[in-house]
């Protein structure tokens, strides 16, 4: 016997044992079609890869981290052996960055890698809302990714608080003041969020949400949405025909791709090339840690929020615009987008064919990121309320026309397509009439298809 | 007794144990979640201490006419009333006015508010005393002399209570009552904190909740001040 073919038989043999006793071909997640191997159609995989880097960065930094507000023996500047006047929370993320080998890399990379999944998570819902992947039979995968947005947005929200900066503690006491201000249901949900009202209080419950509650409330939503993509499948992509819908899933079942090896190692590729740019841009930017709690030498600068809640803090620099207001309108937009799939009710999901709801998207699209250059840029100034209709008036008003007129050249060029070939548009833009059978290849219709 | 009759006294029966169960725990889960509360039941009278540690006293130190704290300072001098985590403001006007509602002193200048925003709760440095010339084009409410926020831009008028002259915020903001009521003796012109009147301080339900005592006593701390323009 040859060796390679003794080293052949010993590591299928090793294998065989492994397979049989796991029944891991059983593991694989769904195969997909061959032509969704482009990036625009993994947002969702991206969005999973980062989490998966944060769990990772995140139960490594903890190995360091002191929640608390006491100050501590761990050297941040003080001399050995002496209390630092810092609070621990900010002198262990000192500590980490300064001394700790690899710990800048770990935290500056933990912090680009939430900019990074909130990020991709906006790409991914943004790709989502404009093909309309959210259409029958996937409304509920829609909801609990609105679900996890949200979750994501409160990972942001708990762990901006942790270092424990001046700024980072000033901007969170905005956000929950705004909480808190709420008629009613401010003072009802204080000591839930806030504890007995102490800076430690407020810490801990801060830091419990985002190493655990908030953690496990995505984990369990995360299962949910992929158990649901795994039922359904990979969205057809975009089109005005409901037909040609239900025509590919047939074909999806066809061609395919399996998971195991293909698609892991497919995913395992961006996954090596995510984690690379972002040790390559905190290498080259390493997170600066700004200014403790309670420092008083040291000015904190102008507070803001990190960039994803720049939007929400901007909005309540308009005049007029009460915490009421300001917290109502933010869980307004959540709803609409929760509740998107019973409000876009056509079948056909390609974007020249839902105008309003495209008009919708842009104009979100347009104000979130206007208003985050706007409370980059002046974050705090006072906006009278002629200013903001100026401001945010065209962006509604200019997406308004060009999609209306559009959609006014899409109607007509498709009006008169199907005047000179009555046959070939049928079950496209007209359901096909009850005398004429169905052309080949298309099932009939079934429900929630 | 039937048999559909004894079911349903069954049911009735694990549906109440069980429901009763379920309740007890969601109580209990609700409370556990809320601690007790800290704070105190009421005002404290608290001696306040110079940025050295003696006691502040009218016409020394931080409060000498001369190299003290004035109305032209933007340096902020800070001390915490009535608990650890409020802190407030300490200013003597002389330079820009006396004789300002419930001012102390000589010339009734020496004041003490809340240095935590109406608004949205920034506390100092970023919200801040802002003497006059800090910012030339900015006069709220024909002020040139006043507390501003730079979170959201709320602007509060000192020599009125720090009621609000512009921004968001509706509320003044609380005054802390200082008293020195000593003319002669070894506590001469010593300044104590004896009450906060006006709104809740914010952030927090009631201003004597939300954490533990100061004691009898309060230092000064001075801190370098947020200023940002152009807010009107």
């Amino acid at each position: 016997m040859t060796f390679s073919r003794w080293y052949n038989r010993t590591l299928n043999r090793l294998w065989g044992f492994v397979e049989d006793r796991t029944a891991m071909r059983k593991w694989a997640l769904r195969p997909q079609p061959e032509f969704t191997f482009k990036p625009s159609y993994w947002t969702g995989a991206f969005v999973v890869n980062a989490f998966l880097y944060q769990v990772v960065s995140g139960a490594l930094l903890l190995l360091y981290y002191q929640p608390s507000t006491l100050p501590t023996l761990t050297p941040c500047g003080q001399p050995v052996g002496a209390l630092s006047a810092a609070p621990a929370a900010w002198c262990s993320t000192y500590y980490l960055l300064h001394s700790v080998p690899m710990g800048a890399l770990l935290l500056s990379t933990h912090l680009y890698g939430a900019y990074a999944m909130i990020f991709l998570m906006f790409v991914h819902f943004f790709r989502g809302y404009y093909l309309g992947v959210y259409k029958a039979p996937r409304e509920f995968s829609w909801m609990v990714g609105t679900l996890l947005m949200v979750f994501t947005l409160g990972m942001g929200f708990t762990g901006y608080l942790l270092p424990y900066t001046q700024l980072s503690y000033n901007a969170t006491n905005v956000g929950l003041v705004l909480a808190l201000r709420l008629p009613t249901f401010g003072p009802l949900l204080g000591p839930f969020v806030q504890g007995d009202g102490t800076t430690q209080g407020l810490l801990s419950r801060m830091f419990d949400a985002h190493v655990l509650l908030i953690p496990i409330a995505l984990g369990a939503l995360l299962y949910a949405h992929i158990a649901l993509f795994e039922s359904h499948g990979i969205a057809p992509p975009a089109t005005s025909d409901p037909a040609q819908r239900r025509r590919f899933t047939e074909k999806d079942d066809r061609s395919h791709v399996p998971f195991m090896p293909h698609i892991l190692f497919y995913m395992a590729k961006w996954g090596l090339l995510y984690t690379g740019v972002l040790f390559g841009i905190a290498a080259l930017w390493p997170w600066q840690l700004p200014t403790y709690v309670g420092n008083l030498g040291v000015s904190p600068g102008v507070t803001e929020p990190d960039w994803y809640f720049l939007w929400v803090f901007k909005l309540v620099d308009f005049q007029g615009v009460t915490p009421l207001i300001a917290v109502g309108a933010t869980t307004a937009l959540i709803a609409y987008v929760l509740f998107l799939p019973f409000l876009d009710r056509s079948k056909r999901t390609h974007p020249r064919d839902r105008p309003l709801f495209i008009w919708i998207a842009t104009s979100l699209l347009g104000f979130l990121i206007l208003m985050t250059v706007w409370g980059g840029e002046t974050p705090g100034v006072q906006v009278a309320p002629m200013v903001v209709a100026q401001t945010l008036g065209p962006i509604f008003l200019v997406n308004g026309l060009a999609v209306a007129l559009f959609h006014w050249r899409y109607v007509r060029s498709y009006r008169r397509r199907i005047a000179a070939r009555p046959h070939a548009f049928e079950g496209v833009y007209r359901p096909p009439s009850a005398g004429s059978p169905s052309p080949p290849g298309v099932p009939e219709r079934r429900p929630h298809d | 007794m039937d048999e559909t009759k004894r079911n349903i006294l069954k049911l009735a029966a694990v549906a109440g144990v069980l429901g009763i169960g379920a309740g007890g725990a969601v109580g209990g889960a609700l409370q556990y979640v809320q601690p007790p509360a800290v704070g105190l039941s009421s005002y404290p009278t608290v001696l306040l201490l110079d940025l050295d540690g003696s006691p502040l006293t009218i016409g020394k130190g931080s409060l000498d006419p001369n190299t003290g704290i004035n109305g032209k300072t933007s340096e902020l001098y800070l001390f915490n009333y009535p608990l650890r985590n409020e802190p407030n403001f300490l200013l003597n006007l002389h330079e820009v006015q006396d004789y300002v509602p419930g001012g102390i002193g000589p010339y009734g200048s020496i004041v003490a508010f809340s240095a935590i925003c109406q608004h949205l709760g920034c506390p100092a440095p970023a919200i801040a005393y802002y003497p006059p010339g800090t910012c030339q084009d900015d006069s709220p409410g024909g002020k040139n002399f006043y507390i501003h926020c730079s979170c959201h831009g709320s602007t509060y008028d000192v020599a009125n209570r720090a009621s609000n002259l512009t921004g968001p915020a509706v509320l003044p903001l609380p005054q802390v009552i200082l008293t020195a009521p000593y003319t002669t003796g070894p506590q001469a012109n010593q300044v104590f904190a004896t009450n906060v009147v006006g709104p809740p301080v914010n952030g927090h339900l009631n201003t004597l909740q939300g954490d533990y005592g100061v004691g009898n006593t309060s230092q000064l701390a001075t801190e370098s001040p947020v200023h940002l323009c152009n807010f009107l």
